[in-house]
């Protein structure tokens, strides 16, 4: 029949007419992939071991508890960031001299622009940051540059280690030596005290990288996304002087096993920067 | 041959006006015969007789009317019933008259196509064995009322069996006459120009006229918002989103709405019955100069037409609480353009937030009127909504929501037309032209959820879209005659010009319907003023060539009173939300202006009779949305090139075409995931081969058919896309069948007692999401049937006989429908459900 001669006809030039297209491309399918992240936490430093603020301070952490929101990753570049960039390239060498010729700007808290949303965890949960790496609930992305994230706290706490946080998002305990003086300390925070400029509990623009600290990376593929945490961050500027027994009239009384309770002091001032300083949480995806 | 003298449009005029006969239109051969010199009309070569109805008895002889068009090939390509004896003996006068073959209408021995009146003769019982079943000689028809040349006496005086049916003739010798139709019968611009006639269009069930898009080759469409929302539309490798892409013209007005806040091109077509179109052409790619603005994958026109005699009402009722009224009239002796209907819809949905009602009345006349004919066509119509909004695929596979579930976030609209549209037409001695001023009247309100709470937490993310739209313009066209390479050719001239005057909005409301935000708030003046020239030239006996340029001047005065930024601080949450919220300088006026330039050519080989290779090239353009444009900025076009090679086939029982085509964009637009709307991304093409037919090899059976296969993929790469990676949304694979049996049965009470008996069958395959995932398939199956006793029809029309679960929508963007949890910020897929099976009963009554 002839329809049935016109459709033979029809599907070959359906065909050549596919195969003549002037694009080479081999893909098959659409621009880029939705990924699988797997998501785990590190911390940066030995808790156990003392370690000196830069107000001279030596700090040792006995206990500390974080409550972790939703994750986010995105295409814009972070707030503070040092690209990762192989010395020997060429590209290295273009970016230190345009850089000499023209100040780069850096943006600053408020004027980050996220960009698209590359992955997510969205699980909350509570961890014990002396408890080694924990393997986070499995998130999702998609291919792509990624150079930032957003670290954000949930309230209230959830996950099995919860109740350590008694309804703080973060809770520490340690003792601060500084010549004669040591003082065993408690330091806390609540989710309205972390909130940043746009009223939330969240640091946004922190560094997604290839390592922690590092900015930029393309995923390319399922893998995992690490966070580093760096508590020693949060007490980088305590000032612990200002809870010192005969500080001042306002210095807060320790309790009855010899613990200063730093809420409210100056000292507790500067802890709550400390937690809020995005260098505190560094993201790093490996394929 | 017979020659004839040229045509005094008067006296045919003041004939047709005394005796009483619509006169449908006047003159019109392509290109224009009658242009002062002879005139051979077309003779016949073959005329089988018809076959007398069976079961059916009667004295007299009876004579159908017929509207032929015959091709210059001298071939039947259309049969047209002018008056209606029933369905048996339409059916029997089509099917002989599709077997005729004529030498073609010449002018200057030059082939020429034309449509001519003719008239069908059934030898009544009474007559000798010998004369049955002959046609007759067109000139035995009476020029008194229909009926009286619709049922003649028998004598013994009539034609042998063996006289040519002849066209009629036009002057002074009424049997000379030649009685010329109508519309322009313009040669297709490519190969794979098309048109559906009724018989296709009524062979599947249809609720809507924007359903009947379903029958156009190559196109795939979807209703994502509610029963009311104009349809998002497929087309060649083209996501048209609601008419972005495709140029709608409905009786002669344009539908598509210029800088429409909901998308650019909105073509609302639910103010059509699907009853009253009489045909749909299609125009695909930009190869006439005709096509403008919006035709970038190319242009569908409905033309409007009732024939069924007297007074029909039907009411309907079926799944979902729908109820239907359709009523409408036609005058028994009155061309088919001439008609009046109304409709009044609703239905409960099948689901929650799936109500829908509408209102329309459509009315048009077609008036003989000084040199040529007039045609005036109002319509009204309104319609209310309700839309379910999209679900997430996660969410209906785990289980969370069931398969008709929403979120329950309150979404609809409103939508209104109210057109009023004037065609003059008219024929000089060797000139036509045609003058259509339309006036439109549009609204539309939308309320439209598609993010949940992603961006707003509290009171979530609705928006509120208004757009008020005033067009006033006009198109028309003058051609003649010339004589260049051969007495063949001619030129034509053509004007195009459009105002709109849009109000519009798009507000942020929280769930108490408050104004929350105004994120648009905008009057905008649109014109787009075209001119062409299109020349056709016959070079060779066998190549015709047809080249012309299409000038259009668009310009844009833009006031912007939405509030400048700063005054919605506060509104912004995030900095993610500030990318769907762009900056807004609040109050200033803007103004754009621009020129395109786009050339149109096709070259048309005759490989043998009915046979034809086609090479098609042209360059269209796709506008601006009005608010997107900078002060003083030069309008930008984005550039559009289409070509086509094919083979084009067209005999009495069998049209069909096979094509390959290509069209590239230097920049183009897709749907985002992050702003939720269509964004800028690189050139595009699409690559892709088309096949369809309409075969009518017996009166009682026809069966239209397509396949479309399209590549859509990127040219360049941005940071973004790369290029030849697919566009994303666009299905790849469209295939369409329709099919009808519609048979006497057999005869009851001296009547005919008739079957309709239809179904269609609609795949859609390969639809790419976004970031590699692939959409669901689609195959959808519907049928009718309707049994009819002339005056009473009881019918059936069942929709997704099959009941598959399919999605009529897919997207891939971000949102977050649980105000409690985490936003969900990576892309995730996103549907809307389509309609399960739905089953609707119609009691149809008729009076002549």
């Amino acid at each position: 029949m002839k329809s049935g001669y016109l459709t033979k006809i029809g599907i070959l030039v359906a065909l050549c007419a596919a195969g003549c297209s002037s694009s080479s491309s081999d893909s098959s399918g659409t621009t880029g992939q939705i990924i699988a992240l797997k998501t785990r936490t590190e911390v940066k430093d030995d808790l156990t071991q003392a370690k000196t603020n830069a107000l001279g301070w030596s700090i040792t952490i006995s206990e500390a508890y974080l409550s972790v929101g939703p994750l986010y990753y995105f295409a814009g570049d972070p707030v503070l960031s040092q690209r990762h960039m192989d010395k020997s390239s060429l590209q290295y060498a273009w970016a230190m001299v345009s850089d000499w010729l023209v100040r780069p700007a850096h943006a600053h808290p408020g004027h980050y622009i996220a960009g698209a949303a590359m992955g997510q965890m969205l699980t909350p949960t509570t961890l014990d940051l002396l408890g080694g790496s924990v393997n986070l609930a499995d998130g999702d992305g998609v291919t792509g540059s990624t150079n930032s994230a957003k670290f954000t706290w949930q309230s209230p706490p959830q996950g099995d280690l919860a109740p350590a946080l008694e309804g703080h998002v973060v809770l520490t305990k340690g003792v601060a030596t500084k010549g004669a003086t040591t003082i065993h300390f408690i330091a806390k925070a609540d989710e309205p005290e972390v909130h940043d400029g746009d009223d939330k509990a969240e640091v946004a623009g922190c560094a997604f990288g290839t390592t922690a600290g590092a900015s930029g990376v393309n995923m390319d593929g399922n893998g995992t996304v690490t966070l580093t945490l760096s508590p020693s961050v949060w007490f980088d500027e305590v000032d612990f002087a200002y809870v010192a027994p005969g500080a001042d009239a306002g210095a807060p009384t320790p309790d009855a096993n010899g613990v200063v309770d730093i809420a409210g002091t100056l000292a507790w001032e500067g802890f709550i920067r400390g937690v809020k300083k995005g260098t505190g949480y560094e993201f790093s995806y490996t394929k | 041959m017979l020659p004839c003298r040229a045509l005094t449009i008067a006296a045919l005029l003041k004939r047709a006006w005394c005796s009483r006969i619509p006169l449908v239109a006047i003159v019109t051969l392509w290109p224009l015969a009658a242009n002062g010199h002879e005139l051979d009309k077309p003779v016949p070569l073959e005329e089988p007789p018809p076959t007398w109805p069976s079961g059916v008895r009667a004295e007299h002889d009876v004579v159908v009317p017929v509207i032929l068009t015959i091709s210059s090939e001298g071939l039947v390509t259309e049969v047209e019933v002018e008056v209606s004896l029933g369905a048996d003996f339409d059916e029997a006068a089509i099917a002989a008259a599709k077997r005729w073959t004529f030498t073609p209408a010449r002018n200057e021995g030059v082939p020429v196509s034309a449509k001519v009146r003719a008239v069908v003769r059934f030898r009544g019982e009474s007559k000798g064995p010998l004369d049955s079943d002959a046609p007759v000689a067109p000139h035995e028809r009476e020029q008194g009322n229909a009926k009286s040349a619709a049922t003649t006496k028998r004598t013994d005086t009539t034609s042998s069996p063996v006289e040519p049916v002849t066209p009629l003739g036009h002057g002074e010798d009424e049997h000379q006459e030649v009685r010329v139709i109508g519309e322009r019968t313009t040669p297709p611009r490519s190969a794979s120009e098309t048109t559906r006639g009724q018989d296709v269009i009524q062979a599947a069930p249809h609720r809507t006229g924007g359903d009947l898009l379903q029958v156009v080759p190559g196109v795939f469409i979807t209703q994502h918002s509610g029963q009311g929302k104009a349809y998002q539309v497929f087309y060649r490798g083209f996501d048209a989103v609601h008419g972005q892409d495709l140029e709608f013209w409905v009786g002669g007005a344009p539908v598509n709405e210029v800088s429409n806040i909901h998308g650019q091109g909105y073509a609302d077509l639910h103010f059509v019955m699907p009853e009253v179109v009489s045909r749909i052409t299609v125009l695909p790619g930009n190869y006439s100069p005709e096509q403008g603005d919006f035709a970038v994958a190319g242009t569908i026109r409905y033309d409007l037409g009732y024939r069924e005699p007297g007074i029909t009402a039907k009411g309907t009722t079926g799944s979902f609480g729908e109820r239907r009224i359709f009523l409408a009239y036609h005058r028994e002796n009155a061309a088919p353009g001439s008609f009046a209907a109304f409709e009044a819809q609703s239905t409960d949905g099948f689901g929650p937030s799936r109500a829908a009602s509408r209102t329309s009345a459509i009315a048009q006349q077609v008036f003989p009127l000084g040199d040529g004919q007039l045609r005036v066509l109002a319509t009204g119509y309104a319609g209310k909504f309700d839309s379910p909004g999209v679900v997430s695929l996660r969410d209906l596979e785990s289980g969370r929501i069931s398969r008709f579930g929403t979120y329950g976030v309150d979404q609809g609209g409103f939508s209104s037309r109210y057109q009023l549209v004037t065609e003059y037409r008219g024929v000089g001695e060797n000139s036509d032209w045609a003058i259509t001023p339309y006036f439109a009247q549009r609204g539309l309100e939308l309320k439209q959820n598609y993010t949940g709470y992603l961006l707003d937490p509290t009171n979530g993310d609705t928006t509120q879209l208004i757009n008020e739209s005033t067009t006033l313009g006009l198109t028309g066209h003058f051609r003649r005659a010339i004589h260049w390479l051969s007495d063949h050719d001619s030129i034509e001239a053509g004007v195009s010009a459009r105002n709109d005057w849009i109000n519009q909005s798009q507000r942020n409301i929280g769930s108490n319907q408050k104004v929350l935000d105004t994120i648009v708030d905008a009057k905008i003046r649109a014109m787009d003023a075209a001119g062409w020239l299109d020349l056709a030239v016959v070079p060779l006996s066998w190549v015709k060539v047809r080249a012309g340029l299409r000038v259009d001047g668009l310009a844009y005065n833009v006031q912007d009173n939405t509030p400048a930024t700063e005054s919605r601080s506060g509104s912004d949450p995030n900095a993610f939300a500030r990318t769907l919220r762009p900056p807004s300088p609040g109050g200033q006026a803007r103004t754009a202006m621009g020129t395109h330039f786009g050339p149109r050519m096709t070259i048309d080989g005759t490989v043998v009779r009915g046979t034809h290779v086609m090479l098609s090239y042209g360059e269209g353009f796709r506008s601006p949305q009005a608010r997107s444009l900078g002060n003083g900025e030069k309008t930008p076009f984005t550039t559009v090139r289409s070509m086509e090679a094919g083979l084009r086939y067209t005999t009495a029982t069998l049209n069909a075409s096979v094509s390959a085509f290509r069209t590239t964009l230097n920049n183009d637009l897709v749907f985002d995931a992050a702003t939720t709307r269509n964004e800028p991304v690189p050139a595009s093409e699409r690559v892709g081969g088309a096949l369809e037919f309409v075969i009518k090899p017996v009166p009682w059976f026809v069966s239209s058919g397509s396949g479309t296969y399209t590549r859509a993929t990127f040219t360049q790469s941005d940071s973004q896309y790369q290029a030849g990676d697919k566009l994303p949304y666009v299905p790849q694979l469209i295939i369409r069948q329709d099919l009808a049996f519609t048979p006497t049965i057999a005869h009851y009470l001296s009547r005919p007692f008739t079957g309709r008996f239809g179904a269609s069958l609609t795949g859609m395959f390969d639809r790419p999401q976004p970031y590699g995932q692939q959409g669901h398939d689609v195959f959808l199956v519907d049928l009718v049937a309707e049994l009819r006793l002339k005056e009473l029809a009881v019918g059936l029309d069942v929709f997704n006989l099959l009941d598959a679960h399919w999605y009529d929508s897919e997207f891939t963007y971000s949102a977050n429908w649980n105000p409690g949890a985490a936003a969900r910020l990576v892309p995730e897929r996103y549907v809307t459900v389509g309609a399960p099976r739905t089953v609707l009963g119609t009691l149809s009554l008729f009076v002549d």
